[in-house]
């Protein structure tokens, strides 16, 4: 199996885009990409995009993209699975530089949700979930993680506030990150006084409404030119669970433990040779719930480390270093690029926040509620 | 929707018809068509108990584009007598007397409408069980 390679990495700024389309997004962030990789030539075009059939009415995107790319007679795709779309797209550009059959790829993430209106968003964002039972019940991704925030509080007689504190420490990240959506401090005693979302989460527990294009070239051995500046995709894992209800422990997502097993016994890697992380945190309650699950801390004290303050960027385990999902913003499809280029920066020493001797990164993804999980390893050359 | 997507389902929304594996003793509900234990495909369709306890609730301020006309509402998630857990709205009741552990019941409701020429779909909604410790005299 051939050696994959991130060589190049353009961001937009997560923002509400009211005057940029699908296309200007992708061409702005593409640009960057190609500069940053000395203008290589893709061979294969990932797209990955959950929500632009829904939303901009517009299928087939990456040929369009492509077309608008004057990046023609190359193969194009779009991947689609549901909100870890960028780590499916990463996968996919994996196994396509490590089979051998290409040289160059280019993964774009995409989303722009600011075109959707609220109501029809959150319908949307449900047709994750298995739209015949749930959402024709009323029942939505943020009303599924209320109950296990409920459960949490309960079970483990644990304080909202300790919970929230998740929301605070992104958004502290987010202060020195140019392309975070969202810059400025934000107090528990704030979190917990702003309106309730779907009870007990607050609207500041949440993520916001985000658009933005994110896009990553990869590249086998041989395309590497700058060894400072490439970052090798190490290994990507990938596990998946049954629905919520038919699980034996709501308060643990299996295929994170499943995918991070499979981290320790191929790429012979430990929780305590990773320099930093970055998880895929839509609502605070998906953190602790998250680090439990990957071992890091036992059931009911997933917010430990954080309370000792161990999650900044100089301590054992620097998290979401650019602001996670909450802060830096959250366009679905363009995600989990954000996050790997994020510690691509870690990675070659030009963070915002950057991790003293950053060697090796673990980037975590998710779709619905643990239904799908992703672990994305990255290493410095 | 459609109509035909809305028919083929109806039997197991109206009556609560899960799919049961004989081998392993497990309830799917939303019905599945292999067990997801055994693999066995010839599951038997059973019904759910229609009571069941409340194990926690919560209130949907921000809801799918179907219900934006009933926010907001509240849904729980339900032990079913025999054990299965699902996923449901609650009715006929105040935000504020629900509680944890609060018997319940099924009971057939409208869930939501298209416009006027559209279909209109129903479903099983929640109550408390008021009559099992108030039996009618």
């Amino acid at each position: 199996m051939n050696e994959v390679y991130i060589t190049g990495i353009g961001l937009t700024k997560v923002s509400e885009h009211w005057n940029k389309s699908l296309k200007h997004l992708t061409y702005e962030s593409v640009q960057n990409c190609l500069k940053d990789c000395n203008y290589k030539k893709p061979d294969l075009i990932v797209v990955s995009n959950a929500l632009g059939g829904f939303i901009q009415y517009q299928e087939s995107l990456s040929n369009l993209i492509a077309e608008n790319l004057s990046l023609n007679k190359i193969p194009n795709l779009r991947i689609e699975t549901g909100e870890a779309s960028g780590a499916s797209a990463l996968m996919v550009g994996y196994m396509a530089i490590a089979s051998g059959m290409f040289k160059n790829v280019l993964i774009i993430g995409v989303e722009k949700i600011s075109d959707a209106l609220p109501h029809q968003f959150i319908s949307y964002v449900s047709s994750f979930l298995d739209y015949e039972y749930f959402v024709y019940n009323g029942i939505t991704p943020a009303s599924i993680f209320a109950i296990l925030y409920k459960l949490y509080l309960k079970r483990y007689n644990a304080k909202q506030e300790n919970i929230a504190q998740f929301a605070s420490h992104d958004h502290k990240m987010a202060i020195n990150v140019e392309h975070a959506q969202y810059r400025f401090n934000l107090p528990v005693e704030r979190i917990l006084s702003s309106p309730i979302l779907v009870d007990p989460i607050r609207l500041f527990e949440s993520y916001p409404v985000s658009d933005g294009a994110a896009s990553i070239m990869l590249s086998s051995k041989d395309q590497v030119e700058n060894k400072d500046y490439s970052v090798k995709l190490e290994m990507i894992s990938a596990s998946t669970d049954v629905n919520v209800l038919y699980r034996e422990d709501m308060l643990l997502f299996a295929s994170l433990r499943d995918s991070f097993s499979q981290i320790r016994k191929h790429a012979k890697i430990e929780l305590k040779d990773i320099d930093f992380l970055e998880i895929y945190d839509p609502y605070t309650i998906a953190s602790p719930i998250i680090l439990e699950s990957l071992g890091l801390l036992n059931k009911g004290e997933g917010y430990k480390l954080l309370l000792e303050g161990q999650h900044e960027k100089d301590g054992d385990l620097p998290l979401n270093t650019h602001g996670g999902l909450k802060a830096r913003g959250h366009p679905i499809g363009a995600t989990t690029l954000y996050q790997v280029c994020e510690s691509v920066l870690q990675l070659r020493d030009k963070a915002y926040n950057q991790v003293p001797n950053a060697y090796i990164g673990l980037v975590h993804s998710m779709n619905n509620i643990g239904d799908q999980s992703f672990l994305i390893l990255l290493k410095r050359l | 929707m459609t109509a035909p997507s809305y028919w083929r389902e109806r039997k197991y929304r109206y009556r609560l018809i899960a799919k049961y594996c004989r081998n392993c003793d497990k309830k799917y509900y939303p019905p599945r068509l292999v067990c997801l234990r055994c693999g066995n495909d010839k599951l038997e369709e059973v019904e759910l108990p229609r009571k069941g306890t409340l194990i926690t609730y919560t209130w949907v301020t921000q809801p799918p584009n179907e219900f934006a006309a009933y926010a907001p509402y509240a849904i729980g998630l339900i032990k079913l007598d025999d054990g299965t857990l699902i996923f449901a709205q609650l009715t006929d009741v105040d935000y504020e007397e629900l509680r944890e552990g609060l018997r319940v019941e099924a009971v057939f409701r409208k869930m939501f409408e298209e416009d006027e020429k559209g279909l209109i779909y129903y479903g099983i909604k929640f109550r408390p069980a008021y009559f099992e410790s108030n039996p009618p005299p």
